[in-house]
């Protein structure tokens, strides 16, 4: 993987590294300042192995979450680029006609062979140039009567294989290439000889539309680079380019070039890019790029042009507004440049181009455009290689994002636990800590000490969380591997980055560093007497400074270093005045020296010099670069910049925080969270609604509206205070207040609101932060109201006599510790919950196995054929098939044929054209198919035989694929009118029902054929799932009339359906179909395996997930682990003394199995309960925009889950809790 | 049984061993206990007198000799049945107290109470009438933190005292306590002694302290030196 949310592997690696390294060296140095505290910090560690180990056991587990994320990402793109090089091979570019493969219109001349040959001659970035074809036919092996429908065919010129050779057989040898001079041979790849059964000496035929030819196998390759294949199909045989050129009638022709760069398979990707082009700008019409040139040089287009550009051009696609820039930058010139020419090649920057000039509303100048256009290039010049390398990366990134996401649950589970750990080894040193301090130490020794010893956990956490985070990975790929189907010859791979494993050591170090300081400083607040004594927190005194006080530290931070150092200053020197100190610093130079020398001296006098001194050289920072600057112009600023940048960066951050202690007492009160949250959530709002400031962003909304219940529950506590209401009371009601409203709140419908606020688009971050959000409201509200819990408990248990006083404590310990144990519940359900909301996201999918139709239309069986080998009569090859297959094994038997087109909808914005795919269909496929439709006009029709009979009835009727309106709410982008592909805005698919039909305009791609475009309305909207085995996200079903009215040539339909009289004979009629039609290269497919064997890929990468996550529920089940290590050193007086009092050892092992358990099952009760809620939510938001589905609640696989959740938190108490039992009376309470 | 002795300890023999040291704790210890007698371990710091408490109270366990209680040698006793035992018929105290700090001052008592199979409410009541007779009818909702070192050894002797136990076992009950405090816990402890007839055990290096009990038993090196009558007795 090369990228990580979009920031670069490497730079992320560096900067993460750097960062590990800045706070390792931080520690050092602050060590090295006072060893004392080193030592004090690291006898710490060795003293109680067991619970250090623990610790580390626990601090672990977020960087093995992140570790076996980042492996996970890398197999797969590395699996996926593996594929791609085995499939390109040697190939770096591919050059094609830029008319799209049909009618056969697409093959090239051999003199554009030599004008590449000579474009490159000399150039050592090339080491080969080969024309080649191309094609998908049949091949049969008549011995074994076996077939292979579409099998890559090649056909290889054999003078040009420098720069392509490099293909082994089977045997490991070099493959046979030259053999292939001799008539009559072939060499196969590996994928298919064993799909044939063929071996060397076989004989295969080949079916071509001039008939069936034999060839004799030579030999058997792997299936790479040449033999590689296409990304569906592996099989692939290699023949002479003459031999294809005779079987398909091409004398003397190719339909692609391709040029390989010298470097064998992993070529600079810069090579390749500039390669691609300067070959490009080889092909280029010049009478058309100048006539382009000059159609937008006119005055009335530039401007329009620069107008799109100042919008930020995102109506094409936020990528396509470079190349726009330097499009309109090239304008400039009086002739067309290199860079135009490129810039206008790019196909969505014409795009938009084109758009611009239509909305302009000048037929003829739209018209002076559209020409040139389609004539601009000659040949289309590709880098295949780097785009298929680019694809591996994007889905290795998506697959990483994935797993990030929900794993986000399970690293903050983990941070949670290192708080905790951190807090409990506080609690437990509170007297010493408190003696520390009295012997004269400071609290931010206390943030030092707690910081080394949290370090060297860290430092050993993240070393094992790495390894350990390196073997779950390959696990989890082993099973991955396990799922994807090996037939297609994808082969998924373990593999893994140096860069990752800096990524996750760093980012687990880094993570667990900063949660330890914060824990650290949290616990330096310790009042020392309270510590000494032991009692509880509630006793220490708010030793918050005045207002003034606050204000007047903020400015001075504000002011910077100067005000410091002035004031630094002047503790050394009390006799100097005021302005002899100012005019030495403004005119002494050397004043600056002295000033860092008191400085320096002054080092072990006060709190804050470190920053201080940091701070002071911002400052000089700012005055060497500008000193620099001046004196050496030509000097790389960059370093000194950076540093710079980074220094004021520390300096803002420290003022922030600072203004921060300023206002805090004040947010204590609640009052001032009322206008603040306000105003977020007001700018999230849709600029539509509200103010009108809002920039529609859901993560501030919800932030906002839980910043406001929050201040009113506080304000509602201050207001109780007043009123003079006992203590316990007042936080009962505010808090509760608090936790209840925010349940409410975050467990309302996603869309709730959005008559409020407006539709507000939310990614990701909205599942993790109403997760986190609705469990810590939930565990709120609990634990403000626990003993109403504890009543409840106790009432149901203490029924039984002898279990009273086990009950009794086993309540009362985690009561009395309610930070804590709130801490392990929040944990615990937060676990449940992700592991909830998957398991009812799973089941949501199975609704598609349940009603197969949805996705089939009623269609057992599927097929394509190969363009070139067209079906003229089905019936009569049925007929013809020897009693294989007879009329009356079909019901109904459909067709469709497919045409590429642009298409627009009437009175779009931006007059764009995109990409769509019309699916001419016939009437046995238009009145038979039984897909549903979530929208339609009632101006022809209520039910969906009504609509499609219309769309049969009239060609300029279409329904379009569910994929292509406006969807909204949970991770839905929203606007179906972004990016190339075709899109309809105003229909809205959470509003299902009765639509208007839409106008729109279909025309055939530039280049193809100019002119013709035609109006069609949309009448319908299919169902999401319908017919998405096809993936045609942008198919417009229409019936055939319209490809005349689109193109000049007849469209052969090319995709059958088959509905069969005996749907429980698909899979055997699949396989007779495939023979039958073999001189069709028919492939077929059984609609219902398909789903079972997507179904069950899905299921079990489903479960691969719940795994995933199960490394969570780890960490939840060590958090509790460790609180009950902990509990029994903790309590070890009283056991005793509750042992004195009669306490048997079983009743203590008791107690503290009941005091996990206790957590464990109301945790996971909490967990289930929102888990349900926001998995009914996520249900909502999907049934409104695709029916079919059904909510349950798949109680098995959460009974599963809850049932090792809890059975794994006893067995891990089990040992301290007999630990516990164990101890001894005498020894406990001897002191 | 009436006659005999409630506690007796016969060459009691134990050893504490660590790495390389073993220390001699207990060495061939005999005494006895009368019933409603009020005696003192006395000696100075290490001569065996918690030890002794300890084992003679079945906390701990004993390397050799015997001890018995009431009749029963503790030695044939299981540790369930030792628990029991204690629940129902010893009480305890402390120099540290040892509250339960999660507890308050009333549930600290009742849950000896509870303990032997009181319902909430007896243990309610008991406890309460408990805490009044060690003087303390208020404060009793409140934790042990909150309580002065008097009060909480009030509470540890009411707890102590919650289930009318026959003995009561009291290591260094005033150790923590100023010379007022600790005067008032010894009166309070002789006045239960006196009005309620239980045993008391009770270990101390104050010669106040045991002035204040019929018997003062005088340890050094794991060995009994002498038994003397107190001067009140």
């Amino acid at each position: 993987m090369e990228k990580l949310f979009g920031v670069e592997m490497n730079v992320l690696a560096g900067y993460l590294a750097g960062g590990t390294i800045f706070v390792l060296a931080a520690i050092f140095l602050l060590a090295l300042r006072n060893k004392v505290l080193l030592k004090l910090a690291l006898r710490n560690i060795p003293r109680r192995k067991a619970q250090s180990i623990l610790i580390v056991v626990g601090l672990m587990l977020s960087t093995t979450i992140i570790m076996s994320a980042l492996a996970i990402g890398d197999s797969v793109s590395s699996s996926i680029r593996s594929a791609v090089l085995d499939a390109v091979g040697e190939t770096d570019i591919r050059l094609t006609s830029p008319v799209a493969a049909r009618f056969g219109d697409d093959y090239l001349d051999a003199s554009l062979v030599d004008r590449v040959r000579a474009g490159v001659e000399g150039d050592v970035r090339v080491d080969g140039v080969m024309p080649l074809i191309r094609e998908r036919l049949p091949v049969l092996h008549e011995l074994t009567d076996k077939t292979v429908a579409g099998t890559s065919v090649v056909g290889v010129e054999l003078g040009s294989l420098a720069g392509f050779d490099g293909l082994k057989n089977i045997d490991g040898g070099s493959a046979d290439l030259a053999g292939l001079s001799g008539d009559g041979t072939t060499i196969i790849n590996r994928t298919l000889a064993e799909k044939l059964d063929a071996d060397v000496g076989d004989e295969i035929t080949l079916v071509a539309p001039s008939g069936r030819s034999q060839y004799r196998v030579i030999d058997v390759v792997e299936g790479k680079g040449l033999a590689g294949g296409d990304e569906e199909i592996r099989s692939a045989a290699l023949f002479s380019v003459g031999t294809l050129q005779d079987v398909l009638d091409r004398e003397g022709q190719y339909n692609m070039i391709e040029v390989s760069v010298a470097g064998g398979l992993r070529v600079s990707e810069d090579d390749s890019d500039d390669l691609t082009e300067e070959l490009q700008l080889l092909f280029i019409n010049e009478e058309a790029a100048t006539a382009l040139f000059d159609a937008l040089k006119a005055p009335v287009v530039v401007e329009a042009l620069q107008a799109r550009l100042d919008e930020g051009g995102s109506a094409g696609g936020p990528f396509s507004s470079d190349t726009l820039d330097d499009l309109v930058t090239e304008l400039e010139n009086d002739i067309p440049t290199d860079e135009f020419k490129v810039a206008v090649t790019n196909t969505i920057t014409i795009a938009i181009v084109g758009g611009v000039i239509e909305g302009l509303g000048d037929p003829e100048l739209a018209q002076s455009l559209l020409v040139p256009a389609s004539q601009l290039v000659e040949l289309q010049v590709v880098a295949i290689k780097n785009q298929g390398l680019a694809i591996a990366e994007l889905v290795g990134g998506f697959i990483v994002a994935l797993f990030s996401i929900f794993g986000s649950f399970s690293i903050i589970v983990g941070l949670l636990l290192i708080f905790l750990v951190f807090v409990m080894l506080a609690a437990a040193r509170t007297t010493e800590m408190g003696i520390i301090r009295a012997v004269g130490t400071k609290r931010r020794h206390l943030v030092q000490m707690f910081a080394y010893e949290g370090i060297v956990y860290s430092i050993g956490a993240a070393l094992l969380g790495t390894v350990l985070g390196l073997f779950a990975s390959v696990a989890l790929v082993g099973i991955m591997s396990g799922l994807v189907a090996e037939d297609d010859g994808f082969g998924f791979s373990y593999n893994v980055t140096i860069q990752s494993i800096v990524v996750a050591f760093s980012l687990g170090l880094v993570l667990t560093a900063i949660t330890v300081a914060v824990s650290a400083y949290r616990v330096s607040k310790l009042n020392i007497v309270v510590a000494i004594r032991g009692l509880g927190q509630e006793f220490v005194q708010d030793e918050t400074p005045g207002a003034g006080r606050r204000f007047e530290t903020a400015l001075k931070w504000l002011a910077g270093p100067l005000a410091y150092g002035f004031d630094t200053w002047r503790q050394r020197r009390p006799n100097r005045t005021t302005k002899s100190i100012l005019i030495l610093m403004a005119l002494v130079p050397a004043g600056i020296v002295v000033f860092l020398m008191d400085m320096w001296k002054s080092r072990h006098e006060g709190r804050g010099v470190i920053p201080r001194l940091i701070l002071f050289s911002v400052w000089m920072l700012v005055i060497l670069q500008n000193l620099a600057a001046t004196v050496a112009p030509d000097l790389d600023e960059s370093v000194v910049q950076q540093a710079v940048a980074a220094a004021i960066f520390y300096w803002f951050m420290v003022f922030v925080w600072k203004m921060f202690k300023f206002v805090q007492p004040w947010l204590a009160s609640g009052w001032p969270l009322l206008p603040f949250g306000a105003i977020v959530a007001l700018l999230g709002f849709d600029s539509d609604h509200g103010l009108g400031f809002g920039i529609g962003n859901a993560a501030l909304f919800t932030s906002g509206t839980t910043l406001v219940i929050i201040g009113i529950g506080l304000a509602m506590r201050q207001m109780l205070d007043r009123r003079g209401y006992r203590e316990e009371f007042q936080k009962r009601v505010s808090m509760s207040f608090i936790g209840i409203a925010m349940l409410i709140f975050w467990g309302l419908p996603f869309d709730a609101l959005d008559g409020l606020t407006g539709t507000l688009p939310g990614g990701p971050e909205m599942f993790l932060l109403s997760g986190v959000s609705l469990v810590a409201a939930a565990v709120w509200t609990v634990m403000y109201n626990a003993d109403v819990i504890v009543w409840v408990v106790s009432k149901m248990i203490g029924r039984f006599g002898s279990l009273r006083p086990v009950v009794k404590m086993a309540i009362a310990y985690p009561m009395s510790a309610r930070f804590r144990t709130g801490l392990t519940l929040a944990m615990f359900s937060l676990v449940i919950f992700t592991m909830m909301i998957f398991a009812i996201l799973t089941n949501l999918g199975n609704a598609i196995e349940d009603d197969p139709d949805l996705v089939s239309g009623g269609f057992d069986i599927r097929s394509s054929i190969d363009l070139e080998l067209p079906i003229d009569d089905v019936d009569a090859v049925i007929a013809g098939s020897g009693g294989k297959l007879s009329a009356s094994d079909f019901e109904v038997i459909s067709r469709q044929a497919s045409l590429r087109v642009e298409a627009r909808q009437e009175g779009a914005d931006d007059h764009l054209f995109r990409n769509a795919r019309i699916r001419a269909s016939d009437d046995g496929w238009l009145l038979n198919n039984n897909f549903e439709l979530t929208h339609w006009d009632p101006a022809y029709g209520s039910t969906p035989a009504e609509i499609w009979a219309a769309v049969s009835a009239d060609s300029s009727l279409a329904v379009v694929n569910g994929n292509m309106i406006e969807t909204g709410g949970f991770g839905g982008d929203g606007d179906p009118s972004e990016g190339p592909a075709f899109g309809i805005r105003g229909v809205k698919a959470n509003e299902p029902g009765e639509i208007t039909g839409v106008n729109i305009t279909i025309r055939p791609p530039v280049g193809q054929s100019v002119g013709d475009s035609v109006d069609a309305k949309v009448i319908g909207v299919l169902n999401q799932f319908a017919d998405s085995f096809e993936f045609g996200t942008t198919d417009v079903y229409m019936n055939p009339g319209i490809l005349e009215e689109l193109s000049d040539k007849p469209v052969p339909f090319t995709a059958y359906k088959f509905r069969l009289a005996d749907s429980s004979r698909a899979e055997e009629i699949t396989r007779v179909l495939e023979t039958v039609f073999i001189e069709h290269g028919l492939t077929a497919a059984a609609t219902v395996d398909e789903i079972t064997e997507n179904q069950e890929q899905n299921n079990a990468f489903n479960q691969l997930f719940q795994g995933f996550m199960g490394l969570g529920l780890l960490v939840g089940v060590a958090s509790l682990g460790v609180v009950s290590f902990r509990a029994v050193v903790e309590r070890r007086q009283s056991i005793g003394m509750m042992r004195a009092l009669g306490y048997k050892g079983r009743m203590i092992q008791v107690q503290f199995l009941m005091e996990s358990g206790i957590v464990a099952i109301f945790g996971s009760a909490i967990g289930i309960g929102l888990g349900a809620l926001i998995g009914w939510n996520i249900f909502l938001s999907i049934s409104a925009e695709s029916d079919g589905l059904t909510y349950s609640i798949p109680w098995m696989n959460v009974t599963l889950i809850v049932l090792i959740a809890v059975v794994f938190s006893l067995v891990t108490t089990f040992i301290p809790a007999r630990q516990a039992s164990r101890i001894k009376p005498s020894e406990a309470l001897r002191y | 049984m009436d006659n005999g002795p409630i506690i007796s300890a016969t060459d009691v023999m134990k050893t504490y061993r660590s790495r390389d040291v073993s220390v001699q704790a207990l060495n061939n210890v005999s005494f006895e206990v009368m019933p409603g007698e009020m005696v003192a371990v006395m000696g100075p710091s290490g001569s065996g007198k918690t030890t002794l408490l300890n084992c003679m109270s079945g906390l701990d366990s004993i390397d050799s000799g015997d001890v018995s209680i009431a009749g029963q040698l503790l030695r044939t006793m299981t540790d369930d049945a030792l628990s029991d035992y204690r629940a129902s018929s010893m009480g305890f105290v402390f120099q540290a107290y040892n509250l339960l700090p999660v507890l308050s001052a009333q549930e600290n008592v009742e849950l000896p109470l509870v303990l032997a199979g009181n319902s909430q409410r007896v243990a309610r009541e008991k406890a309460r009438e408990k805490l009044e007779l060690v003087g303390l009818g208020e404060r009793t909702d409140h934790l042990p933190a909150e309580l002065s070192g008097g009060q909480q050894q009030r509470v540890a002797i009411a707890r102590a005292l919650a289930n009318d136990p026959a003995i009561v076992w009291a290591d260094e009950p005033t150790g923590n306590l100023d010379s007022t405090n600790a005067t008032e816990i010894m009166d309070l402890l002789v006045r239960l002694n006196k009005e309620q007839g239980q045993t008391f055990v009770l270990v101390t290096h104050s010669e106040d302290v045991g002035g204040m009990t019929d018997r003062i038993v005088r340890m050094s090196d794991g060995v009994v030196v002498s038994t003397t009558d107190a001067v009140n007795a």
